[in-house]
Formats: structure tokens, C-alpha cells, sequence
């Protein structure tokens, strides 16, 4: 991980003003941080708290009352910036009027893609996402969480150095859930860098180095997650399998005289999330064909593997 | 240049969906094709030619600009309303191609439409029937002609010598101020130039803008009114000449009067010259006294290409004219919010319509308070007076030419430079705009 | 039953305020009440015939307002509603939809009615001030500007002090104080004495003024149950083409000849505003009410087979 600085905010703040310009919400106040090349940053927080407000000025659709705010080293309303930005939005912002694949090929004629790298890239993007077979389909016909499929992409089209996701899980069944969170992890591994955004704190947990939590646009928490989530004053030992009554026994008398206290003792559980996903995996099995949304493939391979060096545009 | 493209494909795209483009293809076949069935003209070739070119291309042109002035409005708006523009707008383009784009896309739609009116117009026009009738109608068809003007007398010399020689004559009372008296000199001026009394005649200079050719045929155009009651014909006659030659060709006329009259003249003992003198003899034996209307009373029209050049060069017009009121429609939409951006365009496009006919009367004496009000209106009407639309419709109709003077008007002060300044405005406001707004 | 109107009562309620909320109505209502507030000052050197000029232009302003008003406020409101789901949210309670139809069109009626109502006042009070030759009778239009201004100044004091919303405010600010201003007036003769209430007021026009709210009604109508079927611009494209065409009707249709059926049935469908104009019978002896009444029937008539036709068009539509 290098620490080049792809997204640096500092003092950032954000009012929205009334009629007679008088500050009438203060959405976003005094936050500073930063992202470094390769993080998967998450920010997290209530409905309300400020997380749209900031993704939206990182993104230039919102300008800073107050603060500065670069983004890969520029002005995030700088048309360089943004050709390195991919951007999959809370809710669907997509033409319902076109086809799947006519929503991709437009957004990437805006990048100025040659047209054989384009098809190239529509063609791996469908795969990925498992919608190949829908392709010719408007995509006002489409489901909630197929529209996230072609939300993210659009935001994949450019091969971006700086993804921002936007409750990105939002929509998706679990299944969707969980080969978004593997996709995030994948594209961290090949030296993206992530800002995602949301308020299931077990999307977050999962897939992010740091977070930053929210709330009525102040920054409450932030910090690596290892060391926000870590309760340094217990301990908690895994044993691979079932230990006879005796051993048990011996264990347990140790730890009670090294501690002069009782230790708790549980059979670790699944979280339903992977329950679920296990379920629905067996019975996919069983039924080749699945509902909606096809299989997903593996991450689309024109998505660059680590570049650090990649000069500005 | 492949942004500003794409991003007019989805205009397009959108055009056609919201299901505008159909009904605009249903209205337009109705004021092309209905039209002139339900409105009967005078019986003649000549008035349903007129009345296609007029009323259906007219109503056709209408129709294209309120939906091109409305599409406009809301191709932004609405885009900005329904959130496609966060995703658009962080890609890497520039608000000025957005603002590009959606007018191009706009006007393909336009183009397309208007060129199908246009040549759907032109194959329903009473051609073979004009041809049939004589071999003159043949000859009208493809006789377009261009509109000479004479030239201006200047009187405000004249006039200033009248001013000097009754003032010291007494004849004007002491308490008229100069400016007034000057104005008064000058329209008697104008009234008694305009006026030919009995056995009296009038000359007019015109400068042919080229030389005419033997075989041709020239005409004159002239409209006057009578001093008697009544619409009885007028005896007279027509000399053209030239200054060096004042007599080269005359003809006697009887001419009804308050309507435009046209007489044919032979150009063959004309041909060579560029500086011609028109004269109307008064011979009427009633004594009737004749006044030729000051701005249009005569005018030589000269031949000036083929009717399909002249067609084409109207549909040009209008294209442009539409391009202009698109472009408005686009930064309507850029600036305000759905419904406002509709009327605020919508209120735009009659503002620049009543250019034709909004010419107050300043020169009236006005308490403080009127010309307080009437300052600003003097500002917008000078904004306002290039935004005029020529007639060309009605020109193409009556076998005159779309002239070139309106055609660069049209191209070079509306199409390019307000057409301009609203890319220019609609760009910056774009810039400006924080395109996330809440609704707070 | 109770539940049905009173369910369309809360619908066109909502609608009405919702639509008033929108700037394009204050802008449009303002607009037109003070340019028929000046129009005794812009048309000045017409001399003893400014009092018709600022009658007939200020009720054709009312006319043409009134109908882009309609217009718009008819095809965006019903389409935002569909394009943005609320109409999928309140149909998604036990609301009928022809209930939510007919609450729709109620509220936009109310709406123009009350623009309307603000028009007539205005056009009575400026044709009051243009009435006397070289004089400008200040107790018409003075008053009239005076409720224009105070609306304004209240509606922005209630946004900067409360937070209200402003473009209703002052919409009905103005639904107060315009009919108080012509109370006012009509205290007062031309000579400044106070005198029989209406002495100085030219109510003759009022009849002129409920035919041209009659005719907004009609339109507004139409372009509800076009909006059912088409999009925004393609149902104020049709509406406009309407509108021009019933302002045509009489020249059109007037002389079909008899066996073009197409025609005549086009002629059935489109609505004749020339019965709405009457500014002509002004100049003679006055509308009479039995005229206004016929009116009213024809567009009572009209507006059932109108929102019928929408109820069955917006019956069989799909909601997102």
C-alpha cells in the first residue's frame, strides 16, 4: 500500500442555505481525512448523517461551504479527476429508455474509450455482473438490484483508480451482498482504491481497512477497523475441534488459577448471512437455472491489477 | 466531439420515448396534409399555392418550434429532477458539452422533421397543375424575383432649408421648438413626395444590384390609394429610362387601386444599364390625386433563380430560426426548475415575436413616470429588434426571394450570436449549479 | 359515499396546495396582475378608447395566462406524480382511481378558478383607472398594486421569519387582498366621495370574466386527460394545437362542407372558444346571464365527457 493520498479532505463543511442565504441544515461539519491508495475506506453512519452530502462533493455535485478537498491531487470538479472516478450512486440514475448495453456504451463513449476496447470492456462487464443474457433489455424493465448490477458497471467502465460507492449493498439480495463485497475486496487487492458508503455496519466490517462514523455531519469515530472493533481486555481462544471432558477440565482449571476468574465458554455460530448464503448455495446447485439475475463471473479482467505508477492524465 | 454525440443520441433517444417525436408526426401530417383541404383559398393555382406554403408549412414550422422550445426546456430540467445528471456529470465531461449535446440532439429531431414537411409540402404543391394551366403558369413557377427597393431620397437637407426659409417667412409659431418643426417638414415631406396629383408625375432612382439580361423579364410591383372614394382604376403611365436616357420604355396602365398591382416589362431595351429611373404620369381624366405608399409603394422586381433554390433557402431560415429557439429552450431549462424553465421559455419565444411589431411611439411628449417605465422597455426592444422572424413563408408563396440580408440576419445575429450568448449562459449556469441539491 | 368525497376533497386539496407551491403559479398570477395593474399607463395615447384597450387586453391576458397556467400545471403535475411514484403511493391506498382522477382535476379547477377570480378583479379595477379620458382614476388600479405589494411583503416575511413556504403565502395573500381592493374601490366614485358601494366600478365585464374562467376550465381538462396518456411535452404540444384550434374553430369548421365527415367529427371533439370570448357583446349591450349560463352548460357537458374519457384512459394505465 503506498501512501499517495488519492482523497484528502480537510475542515470540510457543508450548509445548505435557505432563500435569504441564511445556513438552514448544516449537513457536513469540519471533517477532515484522508484516503490512501489501495484502502477501502468506509464511511458509516445513520440516515441523515452526512454521508451523501460528502460522496456528493468528492464528487463535485455539491461544493464545500468551507474546507478544501482534493481528490487523486485535483479539485474534484476537474474534468482530469474525473476520468479516474467511478461513481455508483445510491438509487438508479440510469436511462430507462436504454438497452443494458447501450447504458454502458454510452458512458464509456463519454471516456473517450476506443470502440473495440469498449465492446471489449462491455462484454467482460456483463459477464461479471451476470447479465449477458439481458443485455438487449431496457433497463426500465429491470429489477432493483439488476439495476445496481449495471449502477456498478458504469462505474467499472473506466477502469477508475478511485471507486465510490454508494451503499453499494443497497438493494442487492444476499446473494448479490455478498459477490459485491467479494468484487470490493478483489478490486482492493488490485490496487483500486474504495470509498464506500453505508449504513449496514456488517458491509463495512467486512470489506473495509477504515472507516469514519458519521453523525449529524460530524465525525464521531475513525480509525483502521482492527483497532476501533478490538476489546483489548478479553481474549477469546479457538479450538479446532470438540475437546474430550477431561482436557476440558485441565484447560479450564489453568485459565481459572492464571486469572483468578471464571471463563465463559460458547460453541462458536454461524451469522445468518453466510447461513443463508449456504442454503441458497446448495439449492443452486441443485437448480442450474437462477431466477433474475444470472451467475456472476469472475472480476472483468481489463480491470488493471496494481498500478501504482500510473501517471496523471 | 464522441461525448457530444453520445449525449445527443440520448436526447434523441429520449425524443422519441416520451413518444414526441409521434405525435409531432401526427400533427404535422395534419397541418400539411389537412390543412389545405379545410381551408379554401380563391380558387386560383396561384392561392393554393399561397395557402400550402403559408398555412401548412407555417403551422408546421409552429408546431416544431413550441415542441423544440419545450423539449429544450425540460431536456435539463428534467434530466437535473430525475438524478440522471449526478451520474452524467461525473464523468469526465465538460457542462458545456452536456449543453451541446442535448441542443444537438434536439435539433437532429428538428432537421429531420422540418425536412419532411418540407419535401412532403413540396411534392403536394399544385406544380403539374400550374405547369397544365398556361404556358405562363410553367413560367411563374420557376420564376422567383428579388425585391429592388428605390433608392432613399435624402430630405433632411431639404427639409432644414424649408425650417430656415419659414421661420424667417413667420410661418412657424414661436413657441414650436426646431427638433419639431424639423419632424413636422420631414413627414410633409415624405406625405408630398408619396403624393402624385393629376397630370402630375413622380420619378423614383433604382439601382439594379446586377445587370440585366436581354431576354429577361422585369417587373414592376406598385400599390397606391386614391383621394376618391371607392375602388375605381386609375389611369396612368410607366416610364423606366435612365438618368442619361429618360424615356426608354413606357407603357399606359389602368390599375385598381389599395391592391399590389405587377406589370411585365421587357428588360431586352434595359439590358446593360444599372442605374435606372422608374416614373409614374398621373393621365387620370376623373382628376383622381394618387399616394403611393411611402415604405412599399414601388418596388422592380428582377428574376432571381429557381423556385427550388428559393424554397430551400426559406427551409434554411426557419432552420435556423429553430436552432435559435431551441437553444433558448435548452437554457431555460439549464437555469430553472421544470414548469418555470416551460414558461419562461415559452414567455421568451413571444417576447422575440412581438420584435415585429413592438414599436412604441417615443417621440410622443411623456410625463417623468412614463418614461421611467418606458426606459427598460426601450432597452429590451433594442435586444429584441434583430430577433424579428422575415417573412419568408409568405415571400416563397408570392414568388419573391428570401433575401440574403434576411438569411445572414437570421444565421449571423440569431443562430450565432444569441444562439451563442444563451450556450454561453445555459454553460455557465451549469457550472454553477450544484446539480445534488436536496429538496430541503 | 362520505368516504369518497371526502377522499377527493383530501386529494384536490393536496393537489391545489401542491400545485400553488410550484413558483410557476405566482409567477404567472403575479406577472399578470401587475401588467394589468399598468396597462391605464402603457397604453396612453390611444385617448377615449383606452378604457375598451385596457378592458380586452386585460381579459385577453387573463384568457392566455389562464390557459398556459392550466395547461402546465395539468400536464406536469399528473405526469411528476407518475414519473416520481406518488401516484403509485396513494393509489396504493383503498383511493379509487377515478377518485384520484377527479381529486386531481378538482384541485387544479380550484386553482384557475382562484386565478380566475384574481384576473376579473384586476381587469375590473384597471379598466376602472383607464375609464375617463386624460385621467387616470388612481382608486383602481392604486389599490390594486397596493394588494400586489402587501402580498409579496407578507408572503416573504412569513419565509424569512417562519420558514413558510412563500409562493403559497403569497398566493393567498393575494386571494385575500385583491377582492379587498376592489372592495375598496368600489367605496369610492371617480370624484373621491364615498358613494353607493360599485358606483365607480365597471362590473359590466364581470360575466366576460367568468366565460374566460369557464374556458381555462375546459382546457385544463383537456390537458389532464391527454396527461393520462402522453408525456409532458408531447400533451402541452396537443393542448396548444387544441387551444389554437378552438380560438380557429369558428373560421375552420365554419365552412366544412357537409359530407367530410372527418372533419365534422373533429369539429365535435374540438372545443369552440369563440363561444368564451364575448368581448364584443361588452361594447354593446352587455352578456346577458342567460348567455353565461348556456356557457356554462356547454362546458359542464364538455368537462364530463372530458374527464370520463381521462378516468378510462388513467383505468387502464400501468403505475410504476
Amino acid at each position: 500500500m503506498s501512501e499517495e493520498a488519492i482523497i484528502q479532505a480537510d475542515g470540510l463543511t457543508k450548509h445548505f442555505r435557505d432563500f435569504w442565504r441564511r445556513p438552514k441544515v448544516a449537513a457536513v461539519q469540519e471533517v477532515s481525512f484522508e484516503v490512501k491508495r489501495g484502502e477501502v475506506f468506509g464511511l458509516l453512519g445513520p440516515n441523515g448523517s452526512g454521508k451523501s452530502t460528502t460522496i456528493k462533493m468528492l464528487l463535485g455535485l455539491l461544493h464545500p461551504t468551507r474546507g478544501t478537498l482534493r481528490v487523486l491531487g485535483r479539485d474534484p470538479r476537474d474534468v482530469r479527476a474525473k476520468s479516474r472516478v467511478g461513481y455508483l450512486p445510491e438509487e438508479s440514475y440510469l436511462y430507462p429508455y436504454l438497452t443494458a448495453e447501450e447504458t454502458l456504451e454510452f458512458y464509456g463513449k463519454l471516456f473517450d474509450i476506443a470502440p473495440a476496447e469498449r465492446r471489449t470492456r462491455i462484454a467482460q462487464l456483463l459477464e461479471m455482473i451476470g447479465l449477458s443474457h439481458a443485455r438487449r433489455r431496457t433497463v426500465g424493465e429491470f429489477s432493483k438490484g439488476m439495476m445496481r448490477r449495471i449502477g456498478l458497471a458504469q462505474a467499472l467502465i473506466n477502469d477508475p483508480d478511485l471507486i465510490i460507492l454508494d451503499e453499494p449493498t443497497s438493494g442487492l439480495d444476499p446473494i448479490g451482498c455478498r459477490q459485491m463485497k467479494d468484487l470490493i475486496v478483489t478490486l482492493a487487492k488490485r490496487g483500486k482504491t474504495i470509498l464506500l458508503s453505508s449504513h449496514l455496519l456488517a458491509d463495512v466490517e467486512d470489506v473495509c481497512d477504515r472507516v469514519m462514523i458519521l453523525y449529524n455531519g460530524k465525525v464521531q469515530a475513525s480509525g483502521p477497523i482492527q483497532d476501533l472493533l478490538e476489546v483489548r481486555t478479553r481474549t477469546r481462544v479457538w479450538l479446532p475441534s470438540e475437546l474430550d471432558a477431561a482436557t476440558m477440565r485441565r484447560v479450564l482449571d489453568a485459565v481459572r488459577s492464571a486469572l483468578g476468574a471464571e471463563p465463559e465458554l460458547d460453541h462458536p455460530r454461524k451469522d445468518l448471512e453466510q447461513f443463508f448464503l449456504e442454503v441458497v448455495e446448495r439449492a443452486r446447485r441443485e437448480t442450474t437455472e437462477a431466477s433474475g439475475v444470472g451467475v456472476a463471473s469472475a472480476v472483468a479482467p481489463f480491470l488493471s491489477a496494481t498500478d501504482t505508477t500510473k501517471p496523471a492524465p | 466531439m464522441r461525448r457530444i454525440l453520445a449525449i445527443a443520441n440520448i436526447a434523441i433517444h429520449s425524443a422519441v420515448r416520451s413518444r414526441m417525436v409521434v405525435c409531432l408526426i401526427a400533427l404535422l401530417a395534419i397541418a400539411v396534409i389537412g390543412l389545405p383541404l379545410t381551408i379554401k383559398g380563391d380558387g386560383t393555382i396561384e392561392g393554393q399555392l399561397r395557402i400550402t406554403i403559408t398555412y401548412s408549412l407555417g403551422a408546421a414550422f409552429a408546431l416544431l418550434a413550441l415542441a423544440s422550445l419545450w423539449a429544450g426546456a425540460l431536456s435539463i430540467a428534467r434530466e437535473i429532477e430525475d438524478k440522471q445528471i449526478q451520474l452524467l456529470a461525473t464523468k469526465p465531461v465538460r457542462r458545456a458539452e452536456i449543453w451541446i449535446g442535448k441542443w444537438l440532439g434536439l435539433m437532429i429531431v428538428n432537421t429531420a422533421l422540418l425536412l419532411a414537411v418540407a419535401i412532403a409540402t413540396g411534392l403536394l404543391l399544385p406544380r403539374e397543375k400550374l405547369a397544365a394551366q398556361t404556358k405562363e403558369g410553367a413560367a411563374a413557377w420557376n420564376a422567383v424575383h428579388r425585391s429592388i427597393a428605390p433608392l432613399n431620397e435624402d430630405r433632411a437637407d431639404e427639409a432644414r432649408t424649408q425650417l430656415a426659409q419659414r421661420r424667417a417667412a413667420g410661418q412657424i409659431p414661436e413657441n414650436v421648438d426646431d427638433s419639431t418643426a424639423l419632424r413636422a417638414i420631414q413627414q410633409e415631406l415624405i406625405v408630398r413626395a408619396a403624393t402624385v396629383a393629376p397630370g402630375q408625375q413622380r420619378t423614383w432612382q433604382i439601382q439594379l444590384p446586377r445587370v440585366l439580361q436581354p431576354d429577361e423579364t422585369i417587373r414592376l410591383r406598385f400599390r397606391y390609394s386614391t383621394s376618391a372614394m371607392g375602388l375605381d382604376a386609375v389611369r396612368g403611365r410607366w416610364i423606366i429610362g435612365t438618368p442619361a436616357q429618360p424615356v426608354i420604355w413606357q407603357a399606359s396602365s389602368e390599375n385598381t387601386p389599395e391592391i399590389y398591382q405587377s406589370i411585365a416589362v421587357p428588360a431586352k431595351a434595359l439590358a446593360n444599364e444599372r442605374d435606372l429611373t422608374v416614373t409614374f404620369v398621373n393621365e387620370d381624366p376623373a382628376g383622381t390625386t394618387l399616394v403611393f405608399n411611402p415604405q412599399d409603394g414601388l418596388r422592380l422586381l428582377i428574376p432571381a433563380g429557381t423556385f427550388l433554390a428559393n424554397y430551400t433557402r426559406a427551409i434554411v431560415l426557419l432552420l435556423l430560426r429553430l436552432g435559435f429557439l431551441t437553444a433558448l429552450g435548452v437554457t431555460a431549462g439549464a437555469i430553472f426548475s421544470s414548469p418555470v424553465a416551460l414558461f419562461v421559455a415559452l414567455a421568451l419565444m413571444f417576447i422575440s415575436y412581438t420584435a415585429d411589431y413592438a414599436t412604441l411611439d417615443y417621440d410622443t411628449p411623456q410625463s417623468r413616470i412614463t418614461t421611467l417605465i418606458t426606459a427598460p422597455s426601450r432597452l429590451i426592444q433594442m435586444a429584441l429588434s434583430p430577433l424579428g422572424t422575415p417573412p419568408a413563408l409568405e415571400a416563397v408563396a408570392s414568388g419573391l426571394q428570401v433575401e440574403t440580408a434576411w438569411l445572414l440576419r437570421i444565421a449571423g445575429i440569431q443562430f450565432l450570436l444569441y444562439g451563442g450568448a444563451l450556450a454561453a449562459l445555459g454553460t455557465r449556469m451549469l457550472n454553477r449549479r450544484e446539480l445534488a441539491m436536496p429538496a430541503i | 359515499m362520505q368516504l369518497a368525497i371526502r377522499q377527493t376533497y383530501t386529494l384536490a386539496g393536496l393537489t391545489a396546495l401542491e400545485a400553488v407551491r410550484q413558483p410557476i403559479v405566482i409567477l404567472l398570477t403575479a406577472a399578470a396582475l401587475a401588467f394589468t395593474a399598468l396597462m391605464p399607463i402603457l397604453f396612453t395615447h390611444t385617448l377615449d378608447e383606452s378604457a375598451r384597450l385596457v378592458r380586452d387586453s386585460a381579459l385577453a391576458l387573463h384568457f392566455v395566462t389562464g390557459l398556459i397556467l392550466g395547461v402546465l400545471t395539468a400536464c406536469t403535475a399528473l405526469r411528476a406524480e407518475l414519473r416520481n411514484g406518488t401516484a403509485a403511493a396513494v393509489l396504493s391506498k383503498p383511493v379509487p382511481r377515478p377518485l384520484f382522477f377527479l381529486g386531481k382535476f378538482a384541485g387544479l379547477a380550484a386553482v384557475t378558478l382562484a386565478f380566475s377570480a384574481l384576473m376579473a378583479g384586476a381587469t375590473i379595477l384597471a379598466t376602472r383607472t383607464a375609464r375617463i379620458p386624460f385621467f387616470y382614476d388612481w382608486w383602481g388600479s392604486g389599490p390594486l398594486l397596493a394588494a400586489l405589494v402587501l402580498a409579496f411583503a407578507f408572503g416573504g416575511l412569513q419565509n424569512f421569519r417562519a420558514n413558510r413556504p412563500f409562493a403559497s403565502r403569497t398566493f393567498g395573500a393575494l386571494l385575500v387582498l385583491v377582492p379587498a381592493a376592489t372592495a375598496l374601490s368600489g367605496l369610492f366614485d371617480e370624484h373621491d366621495h364615498i358613494a353607493k358601494w360599485g358606483a365607480g366600478l365597471p362590473l359590466e365585464i364581470l360575466p366576460a370574466s367568468i366565460l374566460i374562467a369557464l374556458a381555462i376550465l375546459l382546457l385544463t381538462g383537456f390537458a389532464l386527460a391527454l396527461a393520462t396518456r402522453l408525456d409532458t411535452v408531447p400533451a402541452l404540444v396537443v393542448s396548444s394545437v387544441i387551444f389554437m384550434l378552438g380560438l380557429m374553430a369558428d373560421y375552420i369548421f365554419g365552412r366544412i362542407t357537409p359530407h367530410n365527415r372527418a372533419l365534422s367529427a373533429l369539429d365535435g371533439i374540438v372545443p369552440n372558444f369563440q363561444h368564451f370570448w364575448a368581448v364584443d357583446a361588452l361594447a354593446g349591450d352587455g352578456i346577458p346571464w342567460t348567455y353565461v349560463a348556456r356557457v356554462a352548460a356547454y362546458t359542464a357537458c364538455y368537462l364530463l365527457a372530458l374527464l370520463t374519457a381521462g378516468i378510462i384512459a388513467f383505468r387502464q394505465m400501468e403505475l410504476r
